[in-house]
Parts: structure tokens; C-alpha cells; sequence
């Protein structure tokens, strides 16, 4: 083997990996927010007694989860602002667009995997619960927020964690669109220095540090919720 | 007081109504028991009292109001509700739990936790040790008094309870239907109370309804059904041995026999001659301040007495294996007596001996009261 490794040239470009670490986990923390918020919701939606409430959720999901995502953010990035008028597309570009497109694409695209969990947690949950919280005079409303959630959530945490950590991870592909996070620096660190062994060895690495950090945090979150009930089997 | 006037309930896709014409009254403080096999729509009837489920003809009055006219919120929060112990919400504390209805009602926090282990004492748990446990800490009967204690947490007048019961081991259960009946005593709520178990039904009801196919097939009080059932199907229900099943309706203090009753501090040759001059077998031993210290039989008297043993009364006296209470059902005193294969049992109350029950005493009770 001729190569010669040469990993100082990850000291001499670490202000690229520092941003592009800084943008990966800013994208990746928004992105996680809105769409467990986006994901709650268009699950409840899919539990609801109302006909069309549950065919909007139904195809939202459906249309969304099976496009792939790389289509999805081209889409928002490329197709979207083509239909918007003139003063709204330069608002959009003299306002970072591609960091907003890929919030975008990541936020719709994980938020049907996250409806998906919050379903079956919720119908996870012993129908003696709803109808015991109804008795008690809890509307409809307090029911969910105060009964049910509460319970689905130990259920529900382990499949969610899954999607952040996918999340973190497609976060990746905002490169196509021209956001500058870890692995579009890590790529122009090999144009520069040709170094990509050294340049992508880093950024699997500091991946790999990310997804570890959610697991242990979140590991934590799951213990809180299960209180007072059956801890998880390990 | 609970008023059905002709409720019917069809549900969508089902030709036969689930419940059909159903007219009865429930009086105010008396428990009625909706009994019957499943599907007999006990359950459908209990339910549409709180609008749970919503009648497809009829009317229901509670307490005098049309409870279709009532917002459902508020109408449930004057029912408490008791099911099967799923019904406890697990990631709440047990006192949580239990203040669920007067949070809503944004009760002040300190006559919610008053309230709270008021509960807890009437139903028989310490607050100290259960109140901030959670539900699953708990064993079947305690949750299932937990259950009680919030259904009854903001005094509704009118409870309902699904199968409250059906979960627990038969010993378990028999003492807590006795403690909810002795609540009952002081609360007088108006109580409905589904059950499929016949004899549960005939030791908690004052009154029962007993259902078949949506209809109601007799309404009447225990006694009635087990003297007059109205028909095959009733007299199916209650079984062949109904005489038997009579146990559960009479008391210790209908078949209680009189005890002597002997001071601790008389000598043991007084105490034979008092028992042989009462008839008596056995007796029962006091203490000084008139507490109950325990039985004693004759023979072991006159064995201590032949072989000059230096002892005492208080010493040859024995606790009995088989205590209970003057409102203990006949069933429940025979199935103790069994299980710890005694032919007597006595009743203490308030560290006090009131008398004794032999297998003699409770067939006789049974015989004269057929």
C-alpha cells in the first residue's frame, strides 16, 4: 500500500469540520423538534373518530414515507420555489432557503415514521384507560394528554429514538442541496487536500459520537417515562 | 334515585337491540345488582347511566334530571365509576389517582390531600405507606380498594361498578365485599353494580335485576329471587342448591348461640363448675379490664384440674382459628370453618366475646329459614 497517512491535515482544516459539526447538529436538533411535534399530531390524527381527519393523516403518511428522501428535498429545494411568487422566492434565497429546504425535507420525511409510533403506542394502551378517564368526567382532550400520552410514550420512545438517530444520520444528504454540515466539509476537505481517507474517517467518527450522545440521552428520557410502571425488558 | 323509562339501545349493524325496553327504578342508598349471562346487555345498561354510552330510545333520570339534558363532563363527575383494576392509571401515584376527579373540580390542595387519606383510612390502606406508591406496588385487593376510594373521592350520590370484584381470589373477595358493604352502611350512595356471579349478587344486592337478551327477566330482592325466581331461567341462574346459596343472605347474629363467658382470675375448679352448671363445653376467658383473652375447652380444664397442673385460666385458653364479625354472612363463616377444619367459630367484636357458631347452630338457622 502506497498511501501515506497524513491526519495532520485535520488539525490544519479543523475550523471546516467544527462548522460543519456546528450546522449537522443545529439541522439535526430542529429537525428532531418539529417533527416529533409534526409526527404527534398527524399520529393522534390517524386515531381520530372523524372519517376525513383520518384519510389526511392516512395519505400525508403514506405519500411521505414512500417517496425517498433525497427526491423529497430536491423538491422542496428545487420544484418548490419555481410555484411561489417572485418577492417570496428572493425572501427565501437572501434567507439561507437550502437550511430551511432541508429542516423541511427532514421534518416531513421523519415526522411519518414518528405517526406511525405514536399510533401504535396510543392503541397500545388498554382500552380500560379511556374509558376509566372518560368516566371520571376528563374530556376528550385531558384524556389524551393526561392518560393516554403519558402511558404511550414508554412505548413509543425506543422506535422514535430509531428515527433521530436516521434523522442525524439523512441529515447527510443536505449536502445535495448545498448546505455546508459535516459530510459537505469532510467532501471539501478531500477536494482540497485529497485526503479523503482522513477526511471521511473523521467524519464517520464524530457520526458516530452524535448518534451514541442521542442514545445515551434519550436512554435516560425512556427511564424517566417508564415511572411507576414495568421497566422495558432488556 | 336512578329512573329507566323504556331504554333501548341498538347498536349500528345489529338487528337484535343490545337492550330492549327497559323500564325500572333504583331507590336512593340501595345497591341493585344488574346480574345475567354475557352479552345479556348488563353491562350496555350500566354504561348508558353515564353516557357512555348514548340510549337509541328511552330516557334516564337521575336524581330527578334527564340525563341527556345534562353536559356529559359534569354529569360523570357526580358518578364515580369503579372497574376492574385497570382501571388505576399506572404512571399515577395512588394518590394522584384518587384526586383525579377534585383536581378537575380545582379543588384547594390541601382538602384535595385531606380527602385523599380520608379515603385511604375508610377503605382500609395507611395513607402513609400507600398514598405516594404507585399502582403497580399494590396487590389486586388494594388496587381494587384504591379503585373504590376514587370513584368515591369527589362524594358523588350515585356509583357505578363494573364486575368492581371479578379479578380477586375468592377470599380476597369475600372480605372486601364485606368492607364495601360496611362502607355502604355509612355512605348510602345508590350504588349499580354489574356482576355475573349469582352469589356475589345476592350478598351485595338490595336489590336484583336479573337480564337476559337486553331484557329485564326479575326485579326483585334476594330473597324473592331465591323463594319465587320468576322463571326457568331465573331458577337456572340461581342453581339447584338454593338453599345453599340462602347462606349469603343471612348473618352470624340470626344464628348466633350465647357463650359463657369466664373471668382469668377465678380458680379452674370454679371455672368447671360453672361450665357444668351452664351445659357448657367450652367457654370463653376474659381478662381483668373485660377483654377477650381466648377459648377455653372443659376437657382441658378437668385434664389441668386431674393432674394438679399449676396453672391458670388465662394460660389454658386458646385464640380461636375461626374468628368473625355479627355481620359476616353464614357462606363466609362456613367456608372459614372448612378451611381451617374447625366445627366452631366465635364472634369477637370490639375485643369482646358475643357468642359462638357450631355447624349445629347454622343448619338449624338455614332449615327455619327456608
Amino acid at each position: 500500500m502506497d498511501y501515506e497517512f497524513n491526519w495532520l491535515v485535520l488539525w490544519e482544516y479543523r475550523d471546516l469540520l467544527l462548522e460543519g459539526l456546528v450546522l449537522t447538529i443545529k439541522l439535526s436538533a430542529i429537525s428532531i423538534v418539529l417533527s416529533t411535534i409534526v409526527g404527534t399530531i398527524f399520529g393522534i390524527m390517524r386515531l381520530s373518530k372523524s372519517l376525513i381527519i383520518r384519510l389526511i393523516a392516512s395519505s400525508y403518511v403514506e405519500f411521505f414515507l414512500n417517496t425517498p428522501l433525497i427526491i423529497q428535498l430536491f423538491f422542496w429545494y428545487f420544484a418548490l420555489p419555481m410555484a411561489l411568487p417572485g418577492w417570496l422566492q428572493s425572501w427565501l434565497w437572501a434567507h439561507n432557503y437550502e437550511f430551511i429546504a432541508s429542516v423541511i425535507g427532514l421534518t416531513i420525511y421523519t415526522s411519518t415514521f414518528i405517526a406511525e409510533a405514536v399510533r401504535a403506542g396510543i392503541q397500545s394502551i388498554d382500552k380500560g384507560q379511556r374509558e376509566a378517564a372518560l368516566a371520571s368526567g376528563l374530556t376528550g382532550f385531558q384524556t389524551l394528554w393526561y392518560v393516554i400520552l403519558p402511558q404511550a410514550i414508554r412505548i413509543v420512545i425506543p422506535p422514535v429514538v430509531n428515527q433521530f438517530l436516521n434523522l442525524t444520520k439523512n441529515s447527510s444528504l443536505a449536502m445535495t442541496i448545498a448546505v455546508p454540515e459535516l459530510t459537505y466539509q469532510a467532501q471539501a476537505i478531500e477536494s482540497l487536500t485529497f485526503r479523503g481517507f482522513e477526511a471521511f474517517t473523521a467524519a464517520t467518527l464524530i457520526y458516530i459520537c452524535l448518534t451514541l450522545t442521542i442514545s445515551l440521552v434519550m436512554g435516560k428520557v425512556e427511564r424517566w417515562a417508564a415511572k411507576g410502571q414495568r421497566p422495558m425488558a432488556a | 334515585m336512578i329512573e329507566l323509562q323504556s331504554v333501548t339501545k341498538k347498536y349500528p349493524g345489529s338487528d337484535i337491540p343490545a337492550v330492549n325496553n327497559l323500564s325500572f327504578e333504583i331507590p336512593e342508598g340501595e345497591i341493585c345488582i344488574l346480574v345475567g349471562p354475557s352479552g345479556c346487555g348488563k353491562t350496555t345498561t350500566m354504561k348508558m347511566i353515564n353516557r357512555l354510552i348514548v340510549p337509541t330510545s328511552g330516557k334516564i333520570k337521575v336524581n330527578g334530571t334527564d340525563i341527556s339534558t345534562v353536559n356529559p363532563i359534569e354529569l360523570r363527575r357526580n358518578i364515580g365509576y369503579v372497574i376492574q383494576e385497570i382501571g388505576l392509571f399506572p404512571h399515577m401515584t395512588i394518590r394522584e389517582n384518587i384526586a383525579i376527579v377534585p383536581t378537575e373540580l380545582k379543588w384547594p390542595k390541601k382538602k384535595i390531600n385531606q380527602r385523599v387519606e380520608e379515603l385511604l383510612d375508610l377503605v382500609g390502606l395507611d395513607p402513609a405507606i400507600y398514598a405516594d406508591r404507585y399502582p403497580r406496588d399494590l396487590s389486586g385487593g388494594q388496587r381494587q380498594r384504591v379503585g373504590v376510594a376514587r370513584a368515591m373521592a369527589a362524594d358523588p350520590p350515585v356509583m357505578l361498578m363494573d364486575e368492581p370484584f371479578g379479578a380477586l381470589d375468592p377470599i380476597n373477595r369475600s372480605r372486601i365485599q364485606n368492607e364495601f358493604l360496611r362502607i355502604q352502611e355509612k355512605v348510602r350512595k345508590t350504588i349499580v353494580f354489574v356482576t355475573h356471579d349469582i352469589d356475589e349478587a345476592i350478598k351485595m344486592g338490595d336489590r336484583i335485576a336479573v337480564m337476559r337478551q337486553g331484557s329485564l327477566v326479575q326485579y326483585a330482592s334476594p330473597g324473592e329471587i331465591l323463594s319465587d325466581p320468576a322463571d326457568e331461567f331465573v331458577e337456572n341462574l340461581v342453581g339447584k342448591n338454593r338453599t345453599i346459596k340462602r347462606l349469603n343472605l343471612l348473618k352470624v347474629e340470626e344464628a348466633m348461640e350465647d357463650i359463657l363467658i369466664l373471668d382469668s382470675t377465678i380458680s379452674l375448679a370454679d371455672a368447671a363448675s360453672a361450665m357444668d352448671k351452664a351445659g357448657a363445653d367450652i367457654a370463653a376467658v376474659k381478662d381483668s379490664q373485660g377483654r377477650f383473652q381466648g377459648v377455653v375447652p372443659k376437657k382441658r380444664i378437668r385434664r389441668a384440674l386431674a393432674r394438679s397442673w399449676q396453672t391458670t385460666l388465662s394460660e389454658l385458653a386458646d385464640e380461636p382459628d375461626v374468628v368473625v364479625d355479627l355481620d359476616t354472612t353464614l357462606h363466609d363463616v362456613l367456608s372459614e370453618m372448612m378451611q381451617a377444619g374447625e366445627a366452631a367459630a366465635f364472634v369477637v367484636e370490639a375485643n369482646q366475646c358475643r357468642g359462638m357458631l357450631t355447624l349445629g347452630s347454622i343448619v338449624e338457622t338455614v332449615s327455619n329459614n327456608e
